[in-house]
């Protein structure tokens, strides 16, 4: 492989495409100046930090603290979904901390020991990124498939109502919504995959390329990626959402919104 | 026969108390109104008594039972529910009026167009039982709604401001049906706050926190 290395003091021309974005915003008077600047610092610090911690971790022989460390990075994913889900009257952090644990980790464990087989399973270099982007990207569909849940039980309170006043259950009061959240955390995966390499390449792929991966097998790792994330999509909204939604009623068939 | 009864009820809604330690009977095939000014927690009172708010389930009970100890489905298949504003469902008048019987507690029990058609036209609608029930005229879907009720033939009836949004011709139908209905031994709470004019039963006013019985 022969990899063109970037320096730091390289790193720092690249600090012109800021200053470009910044001058269009005094110019257009965006007020993201100072947005800019939290933000390329925030790039800088965190990127070199998790540098050296991967650095650490890739050196680490112990599953279960390669374990503890992905459900660290799990726990930060359901933290990012109740922020950005903001429901107040529901606690949403504990289910989905525990149901994207559980099957996440069995996901990436299938993915590295039986599609991969990299011995052994947990060697941190493949079981970190691939579990990570998995994360990522479930962590986007379940917000989008919570925040929709939320919205239209409120909007269509009345509906849902009804159907408990007729003497329906919850499951039965919010099939329709239910349906309807989960395809929303679901579409932009499967989308994904409709555009994949028409569009855009994928960042992984570009990435293994840039490393100087043979491109073919730089896209049969994407083949692999997209497949994984769809299904972890899937899964993790599923669940998810079922939990939530479970718990928006109380257990005399009440919304408890 | 005591049907429903409230004990030491309070209740209340965003942190303003509406109701204070109130008693409450009603007898089986009772009609009682309950009036009062907009806000003072008449249509809350009926989302309790068919247990869809939380809070009052140990307080109100039907037949001596609290309502917390019955099936959430079964006490509100004893216990219908009509709100203020009839809910568009999508599809026509027959998947409407059919959409209890989608349900586990009615399943089985779906009725036949004849006796669709028959339920309309005691509240003389004459509309054909494929028409879309969204294109109806709000006198025509409150109407709709109520027969909805009407055909599950619960014990008692719940109605928030059934004549509020309609016209005087509407208003009459819905409360001869109500009328009969009550003669076939439903059991009747109507909120309103207007007089019901035609409609007999036990009067209560929301006074103070307290439901006042009053003469008229």
């Amino acid at each position: 492989m022969n990899v063109v290395e970037i320096g730091w003091g390289q790193l720092l021309i690249s600090l012109l495409f800021i200053v470009l974005a910044a001058a269009a915003s005094l110019y257009y008077r965006l007020r993201m100046e100072r947005d800019l600047l939290v933000g390329t610092i925030r790039t800088f610090a965190q990127l070199a930090l998790v540098g050296y911690l991967l650095q650490f971790v890739f050196d680490l022989h112990n599953p279960w603290l390669i374990l503890l460390l992905y459900l660290w990075m799990l726990f930060w994913a359901a933290h990012a979904i109740r922020g950005r889900v903001d429901e107040s009257k529901v606690a949403i952090l504990g289910p989905t901390f525990v149901s994207m644990a559980i099957t996440f980790t069995l996901m990436t464990v299938v993915v590295t020991s039986a599609v991969v087989q990299v011995q052994p399973w947990y060697t941190p270099q493949y079981f970190i990124p691939l579990g990570g982007m998995i994360a990522g990207n479930a962590m986007n569909a379940i917000s989008i498939a919570l925040e929709r849940l939320f919205k239209s039980l409120r909007e269509q309170r009345a509906e849902v109502e009804l159907i408990l006043s007729l003497g329906g259950n919850w499951q039965e009061s919010s099939q329709r919504l239910r349906r309807d959240a989960i395809r929303a955390g679901m579409i932009p995966s499967v989308n994904a995959m409709m555009t994949v390499g028409l569009v855009s390449l994928p960042g992984m792929m570009s990435g293994q390329i840039l490393a100087g991966v043979d491109p073919a097998q730089a896209v049969r790792y994407q083949i692999l990626v997209m497949l994984m994330m769809v299904g972890a999509t899937a899964v993790g909204t599923l669940i998810v959402v079922n939990l939530a939604l479970k718990r928006c009623f109380t257990r005399y068939q009440q919304l408890r919104l | 026969m005591e049907l429903i009864s409230c004990r030491g009820l309070r209740l209340e809604r965003g942190g303003v108390v509406l109701l204070e330690d109130t008693d409450l009977v009603i007898e089986a095939g009772e009609r009682i109104l309950i009036t009062g000014p907009s806000g003072c927690g008449k249509s809350t009172l009926l989302r309790h008594l068919c247990m869809l708010e939380p809070g009052a389930e140990q307080t109100i009970f039907l037949q001596g039972r609290a309502l917390a100890e019955w099936v959430p489905g079964e006490l509100r298949r004893a216990v219908a529910y009509l709100p203020q504003t009839p809910v568009a469902v999508e599809g026509s008048v027959r998947d409407y009026l059919c959409l209890p019987y989608t349900l586990k507690v009615y399943s089985g029990n779906r009725p036949n167009d004849k006796a669709l058609k028959a339920a309309l036209e005691s509240l003389n609608l004459e509309i054909a039982l494929d028409a879309g029930a969204e294109q109806l005229s709000p006198g025509q879907k409150a109407r709709l709604a109520l027969v909805q009720r009407l055909l599950l033939k619960p014990q008692v009836l719940l109605c928030d401001e059934p004549i509020a949004a309609l016209d005087q011709d509407s208003a009459a139908l819905v409360v001869r049906a109500l009328e009969q209905a009550g003669r076939d031994g439903m059991t009747q709470v109507l909120v309103s706050h207007q007089p019901l004019q035609g409609a007999s039963g036990r009067c209560y006013r929301f006074v103070d926190r307290r439901l006042e019985l009053s003469p008229s």
